[in-house]
């Protein structure tokens, strides 16, 4: 009696390690991006950016007042450039709709044409403002597409991360996010990737994000200093974000397209 | 406001630890045809903007700009009695580019002062982009393009849910500058001269006065709506016709500025990897010239201008804008101008080398006439304050073409760009 009693006892344990190593230690692919997307990002958030390029010998440096905020459906993130003086006023605004079915809309306000465009999507994959991050890896906020990949596990790396596998779904949505794919670790406490490496639509290693420091507005994490570098090319771009604070007194007009122009000294 | 004052307002206001942004812009040109120097120009525009109360902002910038060649400075008489430049000297002019308070109250915001308005989505072409005048100095071939001109307005924007208002009271009847008699982008089409084709002298040049600022005020209203990846606008327009109509009475040639009201549309949408946008604008009562008039005859006739036009990332990482504008006017006697024209416009963008350096190639071709302009221009970053370039525009076509009448106008153009 004993011995069956045993026998069952370890039975559950068993069973019970297993579900629970399912839940946490042997997520698939979708479920870790999904959870990637689920993270905690409505809080809303102000900080200056700064990005310096880096090749061979020379630097430069561009810096803008961010502010993220989230209506629900919608993430929203407003960039306005203070520096140089040569970009002072271009401001770039994206809504980031959760809804598989609403394309993502980018803009763009120009001083030099007055005017405010929208930005294409397949623009997604060109360099943002000169630097190594695509208009897509701004906007996206190191969140994986769930409609861009298919997304398979690694398991979990000797630091406890898990590995996340993602492949373009196909050759057209390559071209337009400009990766073929991408492996990346991803920090179970955060859900937030810690290194991802991408390889262009060809195959060819094409560059790796590798997230220095993340802090914490609310509930929120927000990557405030990480480092692309372009296997490709040998470029770098160091990007940092310094005051990030909540944001709670953000004027939700500045997110109307039809006021970037003005948002330039309206950012708190 | 004269000159002193406006020197110093702006001075106080770079200077002043209040001020928030300052900058100076500018460029040296100089450009070669083949009669030799066409264009030696420096343009400096020092700006200001300061906070002067909660989210009020000031802005403030002046507009130097020399020239001691054949392309000059531009007319002296578009500019209406209140926008008149502080100096205007055949060499030198120093303007109040713009000068204005804006003030956000709620989902109001007022702009209030010298500003420029930037209306419509189609790239050149001013389809909708009628309330505030354009430089057309060199005509076409201007940087940017259109290059406009600040006019005194009252400006209230209002954002009501997905619906935006945006209403223009300007009681500032400034056109078109147009190059002065003589110099080397003086339109010289007969449709730009009454129907006259001067194979002497031009007979005098004058504009009609435009000193009544109420009457001649420029009424805009336009009601924008946004809807997932589509803008709707309705707008309207009445005010001065800035192109002018112009009309000989035997012994001159007198650039009338009737009134006249635009109704405009615009569509814009974006389609996955492409963005399209598509604008119309009905005048009903626009002028022009009756042909065999000798010139003394304009009639009211009505205008329809549309133009659909794409952007979207091209093979090579470039960037590729495509329109078609077309111009029709509903008359049944025959005017000076074509009843159609017909123009299609393409632009390649490319930057390459870490940014170090872009180019530009934008083609504008007149179906109606056979005749354009190509426009090629390679630019290299010395930092992020100074950039050098190189570049050519070459007109071709008959001289009764809006370029063609610039064929012998074709130029390289170098020099320096800044901003500090």
């Amino acid at each position: 009696m004993h011995k069956i009693a045993l026998i069952a006892l370890s039975a559950v344990a068993f069973l019970s390690l297993s579900l629970e190593a399912s839940a946490q230690g042997n997520l698939t692919g979708e479920e870790i991006a999904r959870k990637i997307a689920d993270r905690p990002n409505a809080d809303p958030r102000k900080g200056t950016i700064t990005f310096v390029m880096q090749y061979k010998d020379r630097s430069r440096k561009r810096q803008a007042r961010m502010l993220r905020t989230e209506t629900g459906a919608t993430h929203r993130l407003l960039l306005a450039f203070d520096q140089p003086a040569s970009i002072r006023g271009t401001s770039f605004l994206s809504y980031d709709h959760k809804s598989a079915s609403k394309t993502d809309e980018t803009w763009l306000y120009l001083p030099a044409t007055s005017r405010t465009r929208r930005v294409p999507a397949s623009d997604r994959a060109d360099s943002f403002m000169g630097t190594e991050l695509s208009f897509g890896d701004v906007k996206d906020s190191f969140i994986f597409g769930l409609a861009d990949y298919d997304f398979s596990s690694g398991g979990r790396a000797g630091n406890g991360r898990y590995i996340l596998k993602g492949k373009a779904r196909n050759a057209r949505v390559a071209r337009e996010i400009g990766y073929g794919g991408f492996t990346a670790e991803i920090d179970p406490a955060t859900w937030f990737p810690r290194r991802i490496t991408f390889t262009d639509p060809a195959g060819k290693r094409l560059k790796t994000i590798a997230v220095r420091k993340l802090d914490k507005v609310g509930a929120s994490w927000t990557a405030t200093d990480f480092v692309v570098t372009n296997h490709l090319t040998g470029r770098l771009t160091k990007v940092s974000l310094s005051g990030l604070a909540r944001a709670s007194n953000a004027n939700d007009n500045l997110f109307d397209p039809a006021r970037l122009d003005r948002v330039s000294g309206r950012m708190p | 406001m004269r000159l002193r004052p406006a020197l110093c307002a702006l001075a106080a206001g770079l200077a002043a630890n209040a001020a928030n942004a300052q900058t100076v812009d500018g460029e040296i040109i100089v450009a070669a045809d083949e009669d030799g120097l066409s264009r030696a120009a420096v343009l400096i525009e020092p700006e200001a903007t300061l906070s002067v109360g909660p989210a009020v902002d000031a802005v403030m910038s002046l507009r130097f700009e020399t020239a001691g060649s054949r392309t000059g400075t531009g007319s002296r008489s578009g500019f209406s009695p209140i926008s008149a430049p502080l100096v205007k000297g055949d060499d030198l002019r120093v303007e109040i580019d713009e000068f204005y308070l804006s003030i956000p109250a709620g989902a109001l915001e007022f702009t209030l002062g010298k500003q420029e308005i930037a209306w419509g989505s189609i790239d050149g072409a001013r389809v909708v982009d009628t309330v505030s005048p354009a430089r057309l100095t060199e005509g076409l071939a201007r940087n940017p393009r259109p290059d406009r001109i600040a006019i005194w307005a009252a400006r209230m924007r209002a954002i009501v849910g997905r619906v935006d208002f945006d209403l223009v009271f300007a009681p500032d009847p400034t056109a078109n500058q147009l190059a002065e008699p003589g110099a080397a982008f003086f339109p010289q089409a007969p449709r730009f001269l009454a129907g006259l084709e001067p194979s002497g002298p031009l007979p005098p040049i004058r504009r009609e006065d435009r000193g009544d600022l109420i009457d001649d005020a420029t009424l805009g209203a336009r009601i924008s709506y946004r809807l997932d990846a589509t803008d709707l606008r309705a707008s309207f327009v009445r005010g001065i016709d800035q192109d002018g109509v112009p009309v000989f009475d035997g012994q001159r040639i007198e650039l009338r500025h009737p009134r006249r009201h635009t109704i405009g549309l615009e569509f814009v949408r974006q389609f996955g990897g492409v963005v399209g946008r598509l604008e119309a604008a009905w005048t009903p009562d626009a002028r022009f010239v009756v042909a065999g008039s000798l010139g003394n005859e304009a009639t009211e006739v009505d205008r329809i201008v549309g133009a659909i036009g794409a952007d979207f990332s091209g093979p090579l990482d470039t960037y590729v804008n495509v329109q078609l504008i077309v111009d029709h006017v509903s008359s049944d006697r025959q005017l000076v101008r074509p009843r159609t024209d017909v123009i299609s416009t393409l632009r390649i963008q490319k930057d390459f080398d870490d940014d170090l350096h872009a180019l530009r190639a934008e083609w504008l071709n007149s179906v109606t006439d056979s005749d354009g302009l190509v426009r090629l221009e390679l630019s290299r970053r010395i930092d992020d304050r100074f950039s050098i370039f190189l570049a050519g525009d070459i007109f071709y076509g008959s001289s009764s073409g809006i370029f063609g009448q610039y064929s012998e106008r074709s130029r390289i153009l170098s020099g320096i760009r800044f901003t500090l």
